[in-house]
């Protein structure tokens, strides 16, 4: 599982930064060609976009991965003991269960995106449209490996507190 | 109760429950289209629509710009600058503090950045000229506040794409009050310092001045960029962004400072910390499309409106709701919450929606610097090493001459439309 991890980690990072410098490279290409060559073209501003959607949903993945999305840990770290572990206990469900349902509405989606082109690049818009379900079915495994490990830290007596640090860009 | 109120409510009970706030919106939407047996479709698809935007991109790509800026050598050379400014000043180094965040304010578009990057570097300066490390920690808090106004802005990239506004003008309405809020804190500063016993830097010779101004120019520079080309409609605030990106790599070869290893860090961190509030808004599109269609936006918003309608007394009533909730929410769940509440208000109001992004923008950056859920907070406590305590009362003073900026820019909006308007924006 571990090597699995690594490579995982590693893996993300790379696409991360793939997706990040390719998305630079393409709107620099937009500004240079209607500036320089006097061209607009579309495929650009919708190219950059798509790159952003799996670069969104890749790091949804990433941060599910290593449990650092955002979220107000202050309240639910001065609970009891007890009752910390039971809210968490209960969010972390109501988070797999959302995760399901996201894939889950993939599905009556998935044949009318099959024929559905995007407009510029005339790109199939199941492959965009993939990142979503892709990225959930990555969370509903790492929010069952973290849901596992609060119950283990439960019954073994771990403090399961959570960190309260900041990971916002505002 | 409507469903729409419960999955209100339900969001704010889940944010409390230590639940990724992303999910938080998630849960709730998805729970309003199960009880009104709306297609199940919809969750997908206004996911992905809820960033299916070009004006988003300028999200990574600045917080990308702020990162190579941070590792590109520019901290250091702004610092040295804004001392050789004003650092013979009462005050000097605290002063020099707040100068340097000015200008960092107009290549970064985070407080979080500012806090995190500069302020390391603000503080560590500060304690070695003799001043107290709180003194330090709290003026290099406020004066982090300034970076969001002062363009570029992360949390103006958001309000422009929820309340539908020009980010351009949006960015350009901010620079003003920002300068504002720079000068009050100087103030402030200077009046604080005479109780300090810190010994006066002498006044910098001219050949001083000009060295520390040459080699920070390039850096000084990026506003100009930023500004002048989405000003002059050169370019978009995202492909400004691009550009930005570009200048600070061309910045960090010029100075040497940049490697390889420091780039793959700015990138990963880009990479995590963009996708976690990209993730939550394409996760609150959903939310803010049942508000709509619930017509609870509606009814908030007629309650709100049968209180007053004195657009001023209004204002006032915001800046309160929005300290308030600054206290116990993040910047972008209050955003997500109100705005689709409160952008159909405004022009029955008479209130001009780039005003009010600049107001709600310097609300919520108070609000990441007051506890008990303040990030900008733990940044400090983490740069400075300080405990949180500590953190939260060297913060509050210098605070105040903020809330002062924040009543001038509220019952001033020319301070804010003025330079949108000069630049041609009809706002």
């Amino acid at each position: 599982m571990k090597a699995w991890d690594r490579a995982f980690e590693k893996f993300s990072d790379l696409c991360g930064a793939a997706l990040l410098i390719a998305i630079v490279v393409i709107i620099t290409l937009q500004i240079f060609a209607r500036s320089v060559l006097g061209e607009a073209f579309i495929w650009p501003e919708e190219l950059s976009v798509f790159l952003s959607i799996y670069l969104v949903f890749m790091g949804a993945a990433y941060n599910a991965r290593h449990d650092s999305h955002i979220k107000v840990s202050f309240f639910a770290n001065r609970m009891p003991r007890l009752m910390r572990f039971g809210v968490t206990f209960i969010t972390h469900l109501l988070v797999l269960g959302h995760l399901g349902v996201l894939l889950w509405s993939m599905v009556p989606l998935s044949e009318a995106l099959s024929i559905s082109r995007s407009p510029a690049m005339e790109i199939p818009m199941l492959i965009v449209f993939a990142a979503i379900p892709l990225s959930a079915a990555l969370m509903l495994v790492f929010y069952t490996v973290i849901t596992v490990g609060l119950v283990r830290d439960w019954r073994a007596g771990t403090d399961i507190v959570r960190p309260e640090s900041g990971d916002s860009a505002a | 109760m409507s469903a729409a109120a419960m999955a209100l409510l339900m969001i704010v009970l889940l944010l409390f429950g230590n639940i990724p706030v992303a999910f938080a919106f998630g849960i709730a939407s998805t729970l309003y289209i199960f009880t009104n047996d709306l297609p199940i479709a919809l969750t997908i698809q206004r996911t992905f629509y809820g960033i299916h935007d070009f004006t988003l991109l300028a999200i990574p790509l600045f917080v990308l710009a702020g990162n190579v800026m941070n590792i590109s050598g520019v901290t250091n050379r702004i610092l040295k600058f804004a001392n050789a400014l004003v650092g013979h000043t009462r005050g000097g180094l605290a002063n020099a503090n707040v100068v340097a965040s000015i200008i960092f304010s107009g290549m970064s578009g985070s407080a979080l950045a500012d806090a995190g990057g500069l302020g390391t570097v603000e503080i560590e300066a500060m304690r070695r000229g003799g001043y107290p490390k709180k003194f330090a920690v709290g003026v290099t808090g406020a004066s982090a506040t300034i970076g969001p106004i002062i363009p570029p802005s992360i949390p103006l990239v958001i309000y422009g794409a929820i309340a539908e506004v020009s980010v351009g003008a949006l960015f350009l309405a901010g620079f003003l009050p920002g300068l504002m809020m720079g000068l009050s804190l100087m103030i402030y500063v200077s009046w604080e310092a005479r109780k300090l016993k810190v010994e006066k830097q002498p006044t910098p010779t001219l050949v001083i001045l000009v060295k520390a101004a040459w080699e920070a120019l390039p850096a000084v520079f990026t506003p100009v960029i930023i500004l002048g080309g989405i000003g002059t409609g050169i370019f978009t605030p995202t492909e400004a962004a691009a550009v930005t990106v570009l200048y600070g790599l061309a910045l960090g070869a010029i100075y040497r400072e940049l490697t390889v290893k420091k780039l793959a860090a700015a990138l990963s961190d880009t990479f995590r910390t963009t996708s976690s509030i990209l993730f939550i808004l394409a996760s609150a599109a959903i939310f803010a499309w049942a508000l709509a269609h619930s017509n609870v936006s509606k009814d908030v918003g007629a309650f709100l409106v049968s209180m007053t309608s004195d657009p001023w007394v209004f204002l006032l009533l915001m800046n309160i709701v929005f300290l308030i909730l600054g206290m116990i929410l993040d910047t972008l769940s209050i955003q997500i919450i109100t705005l689709p509440i409160l952008i159909p208000l405004l022009p029955i109001l008479g209130i001009n929606p780039i005003h009010f992004g600049i107001i709600m923008t310097l609300n919520l950056m108070i609000g990441l610097f007051t506890p008990p859920v303040g990030t900008g907070l733990y940044i400090l406590r983490d740069v400075s090493g300080l405990t949180f305590e500590e953190v939260v009362a060297a913060v509050l003073p210098p605070l105040i001459p903020l809330l002062f900026a924040l009543l001038v820019v509220t019952y001033a909006p020319d301070l804010s439309l003025f330079l949108p308007r000069l630049l041609g924006y009809a706002v």
